[in-house]
C-alpha cells in the first residue's frame, strides 16, 4: 500500500498543480481553416512593421516568461486579475543600452478590459544582461 | 458596483476647502495605515477625493486596499470609481488618491494613459468652478515627513505639496508617462 502513495503524489503532481513546479502543457495555437488561410494576402513589404533583433527577443522572453509563468491559467483568475494576466492588455517596451544590457517594461493597460479597471502601480521594469540573467526588477 | 468596478464609503475625512488641504490631511491619514510605509514590503493604498458643491468643500472617502492576487503584483492597487456618501449625494467625484510605500515619484504608470480617468474635467453649473482630474500621490519619508503630489490629469502637469501650495515641478510629455521636469524643479524643495 505505501507503495501507491509516491504514485499518487506524482500522478497529482502532473496533473493540474504542474505549472507550480516549473512543467505546464504546451498549447499549439489555433489555426484558421484553409478558406480563411487562403483569403490572408501576405504584404510586399515589412517595412512598417515593429522590429526586435534576436538579442532583445531573447531579453523580452526570459522577462516575460517571469512577468507571466506560461503555465498561468488565466481562466482560473477573475477580473481585473485576469486582464492583468492577459498580454492583450500589456503594453511592452524593450530599450537595449548595450549588448550586455536590455531594459523590458511591461505596463498592463486595462481601460478596455471590462468595465475598464485602473490598477496603479501594477507592471515592471526588467534589467536582462545579455546570458538572459535577470539582474534587476523595478516595481 | 455591478459593472465590477469598486465603490467605496464616504466621508472619511472632510469638508476641506482647497484640494491643497485635502492632500496635507490625507497625506497624514493614509501614510499611517498598516504597511503603508514600509519600503519595498510595504502595500499600497487606494481612495477617492469628491467635491460636495452646496457645500464647496473637498471630502476624502474610506481606503481600498484591494490589490492584484498575481505573485508578480505584490504593490498594487485597484483604484475605486465610485462613492457612497449619502450626506453628499451630489458630489462629483474629482479624482483618486494612493500611497506608495517605497518610492516618492510617481511610477511612469501613474503618468501613462493607462491610469488616465476620464473625463478630465468638471465644471460646477452653480459656481461656474472648474475642477480636474488629479491622480494624488503620497509617501512618508522615515524622517516622517509626508510628501504629497498631484498628478492632473487634464494639464499633464506634476506638482509638489509645498507649504501648503501644489506647485509645478513637471509635465507629462507623451502616453508612456515619461516626464519632463520643469527647470530647477524636483521632487525634493
Amino acid at each position: 500500500m505505501k507503495s501507491f502513495i509516491p504514485l499518487t503524489l506524482c500522478c497529482a503532481g502532473l496533473l493540474s498543480g504542474c505549472s507550480y513546479f516549473g512543467y505546464y502543457k504546451y498549447r499549439k495555437a489555433e489555426r484558421a481553416p484553409p478558406q480563411e488561410a487562403a483569403a490572408v494576402k501576405f504584404p510586399d513589404s515589412m517595412e512598417q512593421g515593429v522590429r526586435l533583433t534576436g538579442p532583445m527577443m531573447a531579453a523580452l522572453k526570459v522577462a516575460m516568461d517571469d512577468y507571466r509563468p506560461p503555465g498561468i491559467n488565466t481562466k482560473a483568475l477573475t477580473p481585473p486579475d485576469k486582464c492583468l494576466a492577459s498580454w492583450e492588455y500589456i503594453h511592452t517596451t524593450v530599450l537595449q543600452v548595450d549588448d550586455n544590457l536590455f531594459f523590458v517594461e511591461f505596463s498592463p493597460d486595462l481601460r478596455n478590459c471590462g468595465p475598464g479597471y485602473i490598477m496603479l502601480d501594477a507592471g515592471a521594469t526588467y534589467a536582462i544582461d545579455g546570458k538572459g540573467r535577470i539582474l534587476a526588477r523595478d516595481w | 458596483m455591478e459593472n465590477g468596478l469598486l465603490q467605496v464609503d464616504g466621508p472619511l475625512a472632510g469638508p476641506f476647502k482647497k484640494l491643497e488641504e485635502l492632500a496635507t490631511n490625507a497625506c497624514g491619514l493614509m501614510t499611517s495605515e498598516p504597511g503603508a510605509s514600509n519600503g519595498v514590503y510595504g502595500s499600497e493604498y487606494c481612495a477617492l477625493y469628491y467635491y460636495s458643491p452646496p457645500d464647496q468643500a473637498f471630502f476624502l472617502s474610506y481606503l481600498s486596499n484591494i490589490k492584484s492576487s498575481l505573485d508578480s503584483e505584490t504593490k498594487t492597487c485597484e483604484l475605486p470609481r465610485a462613492v457612497n456618501d449619502p450626506s453628499h449625494t451630489d458630489a462629483i467625484v474629482v479624482g483618486g488618491a494612493h500611497t506608495h510605500p517605497h518610492n516618492r515619484e510617481f511610477s511612469r504608470r501613474d503618468l501613462s494613459i493607462a491610469a488616465h480617468w476620464s473625463p478630465s474635467r468638471f465644471i460646477d453649473k452653480n459656481t461656474g468652478q472648474v475642477l480636474n482630474r488629479n491622480l494624488l500621490m503620497f509617501f512618508r519619508e522615515r524622517t516622517g515627513e509626508c510628501r504629497a503630489y498631484a498628478y492632473d490629469n487634464f494639464t499633464r502637469i506634476v506638482s509638489a505639496l509645498r507649504d501648503g501650495e501644489l506647485i509645478p515641478i513637471g509635465q507629462v510629455k507623451n502616453d508612456s508617462g515619461d516626464l519632463r521636469m520643469f527647470e530647477g524643479k524636483d521632487w525634493l524643495p
